[in-house]
């Protein structure tokens, strides 16, 4: 094949002697950009667990509304309609785009769904739809069909421009026909940065945290009813809405738990395993950071066990008064409103330090049948309640059952029908807390 | 580089041609590694094992961080899959074909009675001290028979 390209090439005309000697080099450098340049517009290493933001140098993005589908835990394919990278693959929720406070933004719709869509930016003040203020859209009777400029179906587009507002976490999401394309899967998350403070959500000093413990959880639900009509061309009567699935970032447990791309599910890219050590003002010294955000319809009681949160932001907004006086306050139970956003600093900390010679606790190994039913106290139980203990002497016949010694904590909604896969317990809106020893946890 | 000058053209050609593929391959080869490249995944089934059980295992995966490892089954017969899932002295045992370690410590599984035929199901199991780490293969046994060369994700 090779002999047959060359022997073909070998008879065209003669290339230029200039263009005979820097093509070679040409092709070098080609090869080299190809393997090593990021594209325009890329997302960082994708971290197992935790954040993974959407970056752009020019803060330029370029997002497809399209339908596809997405997997839940019980075996279910559900139509979705969402924002996905440009010329990327379909993904539920949309990529979480991340820019600095006061950036020139970009954001160009493009339409692949067969009705109107658009994207607003609830937060971001002053934002222009093709060059002119974003306007909302009426139909030929004065009916609102849009809060915001649409772009065409069938492969439509338009660009919406601003400057990105006050540090924080926000939505995007769909401003055309609501109720349908909100519950469909139209959104994602906007996470503006304060400008040179990368490691703090807000421009606070006490926002600090630990930039690689950064979470977001895009809290959402499904009527799977709603979207096979929508997937069959067939009317919807809204008011039989009735949610079976509720997700953390397009997931539901136990998929919540399984790792940031997991291979098995291809269009939905975002875990919410939340991964952290105890605090230790040595060298663990900072918070992790979770930003919650509602995509429903009701209010998500979301409660993580084995430690409040600090509730420090709310809707973009700082949790201060008027002279700057620190207002966060610590929260059992991070109730998310609908279209609301909330971020929190968790901060482990190992109080009572338990310890196998210096502080025993008493520990009254559960029947073998209740570890595995659950729930109760002995759920997750790992045979030792000593963080990070995995040797010394342990009961009779008992050893170390987990992988480092580090404990788990469920983080979920109370409202326990939400933490269900259409019904079936464990499920829905549930996710992890792992806690690893201060030493963390060796490589296996 | 200036091969036309010091080796003539047909080494320049080739060179030319050679280089052309390599780009080719390194646009193809950077493509590839989107989600739609991966290889696809396959646990093999065991027939009478399905029939006594009721469920069908399929799939083995690294979750946690690699700490819990979650085994999902789908329900064939919903009778005997009650009577597997309410089996609790004796859930399956997962058993690394590599290393021969075994996780038998079940952290977390369905509740309840009401088993639906076709939906699926897991069951969270603690990775004891990294007995089962992604790219091995696992035997899974039960009271019934034994499930070998499951991959696990």
């Amino acid at each position: 094949m090779l002999g047959t390209l060359v022997t073909a090439l070998s008879r065209l005309r003669p290339a230029p002697p200039r263009l005979r000697r820097t093509a070679p080099l040409f092709l070098v450098a080609a090869i080299v950009a190809v393997l090593i340049l990021p594209a325009p517009q890329s997302r960082a290493a994708t971290p197992e667990a935790g954040l993974e933001c959407e970056v752009s140098a020019s803060n330029s993005f370029s997002l497809t509304a399209a339908g596809g589908y997405i997997s839940t835990p019980d075996g279910n394919s559900i139509f979705m309609w969402s924002f996905g990278n440009s010329g990327g693959v379909f993904q539920l929720p949309g990529p979480t785009l991340c820019v600095e406070s006061g950036a020139k933004v970009t954001v160009a719709l493009h339409n692949a769904l067969p009705e109107p869509t658009s994207i607003i930016f609830p937060g971001q003040p002053q934002v222009l739809a093709g060059g002119q203020p974003a306007q909302p859209e009426n139909d030929a009777t004065g009916n609102l069909t849009s809060l915001t400029t649409t772009a065409a179906p069938n492969g439509g587009s338009t660009t919406y421009t601003f400057t990105a507002g006050a540090p924080g976490t926000y939505l995007y999401q769909s401003g055309t026909d609501v109720q349908k394309q909100q519950q469909m899967g139209l959104f994602g998350a906007l996470v503006v940065r304060p400008k040179g403070h990368p490691d703090q959500e807000n421009e606070r000093a006490d926002s600090l945290f630990d930039p690689a413990r950064e979470y977001l959880y895009m809290l959402s639900e499904v009527d799977p009813d709603a979207h096979l009509a929508v997937e069959r061309g067939r009317g919807y009567d809204w008011t039989k809405y009735k949610a079976r699935y509720f997700m953390i970032n397009g997931r539901s447990m136990p998929d919540t738990i399984a790792p940031n791309r997991a291979a098995w599910l291809p269009n939905q890219p975002y875990g919410s395993l939340i991964h952290i050590r105890p605090y230790d003002a040595a060298t663990n010294p900072r918070s992790a950071l979770i930003r919650y955000l509602n995509a429903g319809v009701t209010s998500y009681p979301f409660h993580p066990h084995g430690s409040d949160e600090q509730l420090i932001a709310r809707d973009g907004h700082p949790a201060q008064g008027p002279a700057g006086q620190d207002l966060s306050y610590s929260n059992f139970l991070i109730d998310v409103a609908p279209g609301q956003t909330v971020d929190t600093l968790m901060t482990w900390r190992d109080s009572e330090h338990w310890d196998p010679v210096t502080n025993p606790i008493p520990v009254q190994l559960p029947q073998l049948q209740d570890q595995v039913v659950g729930p109760g106290t002995e759920t997750w139980f790992s045979e030792n309640p000593y963080l990070g203990y995995t040797g010394g002497q342990l009961p009779p016949g008992v050893v170390q059952n987990n992988q480092c010694g580090e404990y788990y904590h469920v983080a979920h909604s109370h409202a326990l029908e939400q933490s269900t896969n259409y019904g079936a317990s464990f499920g829905g809106m549930m996710t992890l807390i792992r806690i690893d020893p201060p030493v963390g946890c060796p490589a296996p | 580089m200036n091969l036309s000058i010091r080796r003539g053209p047909m080494l320049y050609r080739t060179t030319v041609v050679l280089l052309t593929l390599l780009f080719a391959a390194a646009v193809i080869g950077r493509l590839a590694t989107g989600a739609s490249a991966r290889d696809p995944y396959r646990v093999p089934q065991d027939g009478q094992m399905e029939s006594t059980l009721g469920v069908r295992f399929t799939q083995a995966a690294l979750v946690g961080d690699d700490g819990l490892v979650e085994i999902s089954y789908v329900v064939l017969d919903t009778q005997r899959a009650s009577r597997f899932q309410n089996d609790v002295q004796h859930p399956p045992v997962l058993r690394n074909e590599r290393t021969g370690k075994t996780a038998w410590r079940a952290a977390l599984m369905k509740q309840g009675h009401e088993l639906r035929p076709g939906q699926t199901y897991y069951i969270l199991y603690l990775n004891n001290q990294n007995a089962i780490k992604r790219g091995d293969k696992l035997e899974i046994g039960t009271t019934a028979r034994k499930l070998a060369h499951v991959p696990v994700r």
